[in-house]
């Protein structure tokens, strides 16, 4: 892994088409901008990892599962709205 | 081909047309490429089974859930999927069924989109943050009821 220190304002270049640059610095917390292709996918690291361990949950324990329950629970929930 | 599946006890029949690629796989899955959807009568809710291995997820159109559900779909997602603006798509979300089953959660950050033209399919992940990856179905008002 390449760390590199910047400081406000200064950025780094990544390949040919991606800039990364810090914008503000408060709280503990870095405003980072981010310039890139639109084709390039930018996401914050945990919410892949969310959504990841989400698909593995729900992969998990389908024996018991009734579909029809489930639609009685869903069909319930509207009538009472 | 004839698919055994983990959730019905008799073979089932799946068409060359019904075979659902996701070139990308799903998030956590990436190297399951090809499913089918098994459905149930008139039950919104499907499963999406995988045809080479033991994997199935239990779908449901987010619009059940929140019928005001939407999103844009960029160039590059359009053309990943061989579709433009005038295509149709399926539309689906994977849901979590815990022991207790009306804490079912739906992800509604990560729907499923499928190309209905050439059943190309893809796993996004949306920037729209009211969605949420555990969207509870049943909501805490009605539990109590």
């Amino acid at each position: 892994m390449l760390v590199v220190t910047r400081k406000l304002g200064e950025s780094i270049l990544i390949g040919d088409d991606i800039e990364i640059i810090i914008v503000e610095q408060q709280n503990g917390k870095i405003k980072i901008g981010i310039e890139a292709p639109k084709n390039i996918k930018i996401l914050r690291k945990e919410i892949l990892e969310a959504v990841k361990s989400e698909n593995i949950n729900a992969s998990m324990k389908k024996e018991n599962i009734k579909l029809d329950n489930l639609q009685d629970i869903l069909r319930n929930n509207s009538k009472k709205e | 081909m004839k698919l055994k599946t983990l959730v019905k006890e008799e073979k089932i029949e799946i068409r060359k047309e019904d075979i659902i690629t996701f070139e990308k796989g799903l998030y956590g899955f990436e190297s399951i490429k090809k499913y089918a959807i098994i459905h149930n009568e008139n039950n919104p809710f499907n499963w999406l089974h995988s045809l080479d291995q033991e994997v199935c997820f239990v779908i449901l159109d987010p619009r059940h859930v929140d019928e005001n559900y939407d999103f844009e779909i960029d160039e590059e997602t359009l053309s990943f999927l061989g579709a433009d603006e005038t295509s149709e798509f399926l539309l689906f979300c994977i849901v979590v069924i815990p022991d207790e089953i009306k804490n079912m959660t739906i992800n509604l950050k990560s729907p499923i989109i499928i190309n209905r033209k050439n059943n190309k399919a893809i796993q996004l992940i949306l920037d729209e943050e009211q969605y949420l990856v555990k969207h509870k179905i049943v909501s805490e008002i009605m539990k109590g009821t």
